[in-house]
């Protein structure tokens, strides 16, 4: 941490973490501004959602939390309405991705859109100074002074990692950033938050996005369509495609002998494609929407470990520039359920090379 | 969600005032209350029924004002859960102040406690006779109350706070005051003049040694207004004014002041007034505090909430906890071309929306935060979920208008 550093706006998003990355900074000596963004408005017929989501009903106690911890710490806190910036920056993609038959991550969007994007902006607009931006993700942000990057390496908790949420950053956005808690486990954190006497010190971690049934966001009437076989014979009738996902196995309602798996999504037919367990082992896929971290560009192949979902254990693959500015990746061993809309990101050990979004998949 | 008081409106004729010909939404309740019936009746009342002064007179009708006067008297006592003989009348929470802050026989070396925040007349008394040390303020205008320990010094003689600062809108955590201060046997002055309207008061409860408020802001009528002082405490004060009423002999030789509360109110004193609190509080009793402190809470947070919603506005004290809120939210909105006191105005003008507009009594807040003025919404039992969005919804539109 620089001895410089004043003025920090720390996104508070009224749970442990963000709690604790704004009390580390105000321990540190910095001037820390908490801020947490309103997006949820009330309208999308979730009411029965549980919270612990970024979107939906609890918002509003999220923020009460939030409150409640700049007031024990006594910093400054504003609440900055970003309502209709989610919702055409995150919702409106979510959904549209959805109905053409792709699997979205909101999280990956919003940090570098919402999070980082517009509710900094407006915290500069409604005439907040601050220096830095901090908040409470687990992840680490640097410096290559070789070549002048400003890079995102995991976090030392790597059950917690968050980089593939942030792998959009944009170099601006990196070089403001804070990420205090990238050397702490979340058990140390919750420590942490008791020594700081947060009373949010217990409050369980947040999923993404939102808990419960996330097909109430998608306000577009589905559309149900046929479910084919890999022959492209109809064996059955799908609800509309934003209820599918590539892998999936339940909610079929199909009887069959062996087990069945949606193994493509085809938007042009409005079709659900299925086939047995070894058609969702796929090797090579397009990424578009490539953005760069520790490299300025691919000039040329690459081996990285990628990673193709959240969740997923990343896996050796070869990057090799592709037209329109887009990349191919092939993996050396062939991954379950490669699925269009999700984002892959690429990590040379513990640094973001980039990431990009899943388009095709070709082998 | 509180329940609605809605149906108490039409206790109060002035909220069917129209300007312009449409109707008056009144949020400035922090500033005076409107009054209901029960008190309109009870001042003409004694006009045409019970002129007559008070502890003077020797005739039916000046036993039946000096009955209604004392009785007045007790139903503020039941207000406060304190006893008749602790009750003082004054002219308002500032005189009661003023009563204290002289009768305490402070020196230019003793010090006063007390938060950045208080109000003018909670600040001035003391400045003028003491040293005034205040609490720290968080940047968005909140004190630090839980510094009191740190301020509190051996030439400390009393501390002072709003139980509700009028700018801020938030309960103060009195009781760890007055736990402070009695731990080093020093009294506490609560200036209820923003609580009374909105919150529960059991003086005996809070142990405070005084507690002022205003008749006018509690739906009484103005010109009266209540000290309360623990009787040990009050036995102490200097004389703060002499004249009629408060002696019980006056010779050459000498003059035997009356026990309190007599001692304190020289003069004839405002009889129709205190009549009018009496009637006051005896309907907030009947409505019942509780109700009205969870009504007035979740006006409060329907406020902030809504506030919060447009860009660029710095609400005071904007990081404190929303139950420790009431209906009482003042923030600074930059609107091009705009003062503050401007912004009020164009709610009134353009909305018949009437709020406070400029400091509000608190330079001192205001200084600490950069700020030429600031616009003060408040609310009172008769407010309604439908006022606040109406000023919400003005307020949006004119920063859509002129903010772009």
């Amino acid at each position: 941490m620089a001895i410089d550093v004043k003025k920090v706006l720390v996104l508070m998003s009224g749970g442990v973490d963000s709690s604790v990355a704004a009390a580390l900074l105000q321990e540190q000596g910095c001037t820390v501004i908490g801020v947490t963004m309103k997006i949820w408005d009330g309208k999308t017929g979730m009411e029965t959602a549980t919270h612990h989501g970024c979107y939906g009903p609890g918002e509003e106690e999220d923020i009460e939390d939030a409150r409640r911890t700049a007031h024990n710490l006594k910093i400054d806190f504003h609440v900055l309405d970003l309502t209709k910036e989610y919702q055409t920056g995150v919702l409106d993609y979510f959904c549209s991705e959805y109905l053409s038959g792709r699997t979205p991550n909101p999280c990956v969007r919003c940090n570098p859109n919402i999070k980082f994007g517009a509710l900094v902006e407006r915290a500069r607009s409604s005439g907040i100074e601050f220096d830095f931006i901090a908040s409470g993700h687990y992840a680490r942000a640097g410096f290559n002074a070789n070549n002048q990057r400003h890079i995102l390496k995991k976090a030392r908790d790597l059950s917690k990692d968050q980089t593939y949420f942030l792998a959009f950053l944009s170099q601006t956005q990196l070089s403001h950033l804070l990420l205090p808690l990238g050397d702490y486990t979340k058990v140390e954190v919750r420590e942490m938050a008791k020594r700081f006497g947060l009373q949010v010190a217990d409050k369980p971690d947040s999923q993404n996005f939102v808990c419960g049934d996330y097909t109430s966001i998608i306000q577009a009437k589905s559309n149900p369509g046929s479910i084919l076989d890999k022959q492209g014979n109809t064996i059955g009738q799908h609800r509309g495609l934003q209820f599918y996902t590539i892998g999936q196995r339940k909610g079929l309602e199909i009887a069959a002998k062996q087990p069945l798996y949606v193994i493509a999504l085809d938007a042009d037919r409005n079709a659900v494609i299925t086939g047995s367990k070894p058609d969702i082992y796929k090797n090579e896929f397009t990424v578009s929407n490539l953005n760069w971290i520790a490299i300025e560009g691919l000039r040329e192949s690459l081996l990285a470990n990628v990673k193709i979902r959240s969740a997923h254990d990343e896996a050796r693959a070869v990057l090799t520039p592709a037209d329109n500015g887009n990349a191919n990746v092939k993996f050396e061993e062939s991954q379950l359920a490669i699925t269009p809309g999700q984002a892959a990101v690429f990590y040379q050990e513990d640094v973001v090379i980039g990431g990009g979004i899943i388009e095709k998949i070709l082998t | 969600m509180a329940d609605s008081l809605e149906f108490t409106r039409k206790d109060f004729p002035f909220l069917r005032r129209e300007i312009d010909g449409r109707p008056i939404v009144y949020l400035d309740s922090a500033s005076t209350s409107p009054k209901p019936q029960c008190v309109i009746d009870a001042v003409s009342g004694v006009y045409q029924h019970t002129t007559a002064n008070v502890h003077r007179g020797i005739h039916t009708v000046a036993d039946e004002a000096t009955e209604a006067y004392e009785t007045a008297r007790r139903e503020i006592a039941t207000f406060l859960n304190a006893s008749p003989s602790e009750i003082i009348f004054t002219r308002n929470a500032t005189e009661g102040i003023n009563i204290v802050a002289n009768g305490l026989g402070l020196m230019p070396d003793d010090e006063v406690v007390l938060t950045p925040a208080e109000h003018h007349s909670n600040y001035l008394p003391w400045r003028l006779r003491a040293r005034t040390v205040p609490v720290g303020l968080s940047p968005d205008g909140f004190p630090f109350y839980d510094d009191v320990r740190k301020v509190i010094s051996t030439h400390t003689k009393i501390l002072t706070l709003a139980h509700i600062s009028n700018t801020t809108g938030i309960i103060a955590p009195v009781e760890d005051w007055i736990k402070a201060a009695h731990k080093r046997g020093l009294p506490v002055l609560i200036d209820a003049a923003q609580s009374a309207s909105h919150i529960p008061l059991d003086v005996r409860a809070l142990d405070c040694d005084f507690l002022v408020l205003s008749g006018h802001k509690l739906l009484g009528p103005s010109g009266i207004g209540v000290l309360f002082g623990k009787r040990e405490r009050l036995a102490t004060l200097s004389l703060y004014q002499t004249g009629g009423g408060m002696v019980r002999y006056h010779g050459e030789d000498r003059f035997e002041v009356q026990d309190v509360p007599q001692r304190f109110e020289a003069g004839t004193p405002n009889i129709e007034g205190a009549i009018g609190l009496g009637a006051a509080v005896k309907w907030l009793r009947a409505l019942g505090m509780d109700k009205i402190m969870a009504h007035s809470k979740a006006l409060g947070r329907q406020l902030v909430q809504g506030l919060e919603t447009i860009p660029g506005i710095r609400i005071i004290a904007a990081s404190a906890p929303l139950e420790s809120r009431i209906g009482l939210v003042t923030f600074n909105l930059e609107v091009p071309g705009f003062s503050q006191d401007a912004l009020a105005r164009l709610l009134c003008d353009r909305y018949q929306i009437l709020v406070s507009g400029g400091f509000h009594c608190a330079h001192i807040l205001h200084h600490r935060l950069g700020f030429e003025g600031t616009v003060r919404i408040s609310t009172h039992v008769f407010t309604t979920r439908e006022e606040i969005d109406k000023v919400l919804s003005a307020l949006h539109e004119l920063t859509d208008t002129y903010c772009r």
